[in-house]
């Protein structure tokens, strides 16, 4: 779809997962991952399955990156 | 060396996926295949055979039950994972760093973690029971229920939280998802049809439906349940210090 | 060809970031880093397969009474991306506990420094 919105969602997806990816404070890219699943769930309703934006937003935005904080406190903040 | 042989290795394997997606029919085409078959049928077909207005759940619980039956059994397998690595604590208050820490907690987060739960608990209550006439269902307000134990724990403290919910309570709930699952299904193989049908046994053709509405909410708060169970059990164990009635791992 | 990626962007983007993952789960040593890329790969792959299902001017698959019959996407699709979803939360939640583990173990989270320390 090349509507402007969606364009948007995408390029917001690009930044979000490319800095989860390789910034090198885990809480941060934690943090981005949450985002990254709250950008995700935008888009799961534009591809009209409100389901799945439900699904995605509690599970990857709250619950794994619940887990994530709750690891990333008990081992180490930073990468290297 | 290593990086820019990753680096190109991975271009490769982008530029192969990329050009092979764009030969894929146009998206949205409403005369793709994916549209062709079996779809038409679950969306004409799908209230009346699968009882519920959801398509989507009606799909989930109906067309393809036994899926969902063992996608409750493989959160089952991890809980049982998570718990051989990490210990059940069944200690009836476990510690953390939380509560040690020296930090007190606000009284400004507490009073609105308290009201945020609440309302927390009642939306996820009611995406579970609306699972089957609007977008919802059980993973979604089970996962909620967790989320909401979750932000109550980082904000009141871990002691309190675990006080509420201790070890008993969550392996009580952590089977009724498999239990609902088995207890439907075979509810459906003693009235004659297949395992998994919900139908009861010697009920008139007219309350066939009231009894399906009924089994299909069954299942879904069976799962609802057992999925917060789970999340609100992998947290605690990632979270608790090791306690000392935890299975000791050889160095 | 520029117009077929075009037509298909969804797909370009869901390939892409499938790739962004799979650089970070190869390439960083750092285990909690391989477990982040692993979420992406897996959401890009969710991505991909639900947007295969879309209809053009479709709605969801929802039937409210009352509302004016409309073409609606793909369902299946979207049910079996649901299971997924579980699923991906359950290895999270088992790789994570894992790396715990070996955090205890080993004092570090990361394979190469882990790999030093043991020589």
């Amino acid at each position: 779809m090349l509507q402007p919105l969606n364009i948007v969602l995408l390029i917001l997806l690009f930044v979000t997962a490319l800095t989860a990816c390789f910034h090198r404070n885990l809480l941060v890219a934690v943090i981005m991952l949450s985002a990254f699943s709250l950008v995700m769930g935008a888009m799961w309703v534009m591809l009209r399955a409100p389901d799945l934006a439900l699904a995605e937003v509690v599970a990857v935005g709250v619950i794994t990156t619940t887990f994530f904080i709750a690891s990333v406190f008990r081992t180490q903040r930073r990468e290297e | 060396m290593r990086k820019i042989l990753a680096i190109l290795f991975v271009s490769a394997l982008a530029a192969l996926l990329i050009y092979t997606v764009a030969l894929l029919p146009p998206m949205g085409d409403s005369d793709n295949p994916t549209n062709q078959h079996i779809a038409p049928r679950y969306l004409e077909r799908g209230p009346e055979e699968a009882g519920t207005g959801n398509i989507v759940a009606g799909v989930l619980l109906n067309y393809r039950g036994y899926d969902t039956m063992a996608e409750v059994a493989v959160l089952s397998a991890a809980l049982a994972g998570v718990f051989a690595v990490l210990g059940r604590g069944k200690k009836r208050i476990g510690t953390t760093f939380i509560d040690g820490s020296g930090v007190e907690f606000s009284v400004v987060s507490r009073i609105a973690v308290i009201l945020l739960v609440s309302f927390i608990m009642l939306l996820s209550i009611q995406v579970i029971l609306q699972g089957t006439n609007m977008p919802g269902g059980g993973f979604q307000g089970g996962a909620a229920i967790g989320a909401g134990v979750m932000i109550s724990t980082l904000a009141l403290g871990f002691g309190r939280t675990q006080h509420r919910v201790p070890y008993s309570l969550r392996a009580i709930l952590e089977s009724t998802g498999i239990l609902a699952f088995f207890v439907v299904g075979t509810i459906g193989v003693v009235s004659g049809a297949n395992f998994l049908t919900y139908t009861l046994p010697g009920v008139s053709a007219q309350a066939q439906a009231i009894v399906r509405a009924a089994m299909l909410i069954i299942v879904e708060i069976g799962i609802g349940v057992m999925v917060g169970a789970v999340a609100t059990s992998v947290f605690f164990a990632l979270l608790r210090d090791k306690e000392a009635d935890d299975v000791e791992r050889a160095a | 060809m520029l117009n077929a990626l075009l037509d298909n962007l969804n797909y370009v983007v869901a390939m892409i970031l499938f790739c962004i993952g799979f650089y970070t789960v190869i390439m960083r040593s750092n285990l909690l880093k391989k477990i982040i890329g692993l979420t992406i790969m897996q959401v890009a792959v969710f991505f991909f397969l639900v947007s295969i299902g879309y209809l053009a001017d479709g709605e969801a698959p929802t039937v409210i009474p009352g509302a004016p019959p409309a073409p609606m996407v793909n369902p299946l699709p979207q049910a079996m991306i649901l299971t997924a979803i579980v699923i991906s939360v359950s290895t999270t939640a088992l790789f994570l506990s894992l790396a715990l583990k070996f955090y205890e173990h080993h004092g570090t989270v990361d394979l190469d420094k882990a790999k030093e320390d043991r020589q």
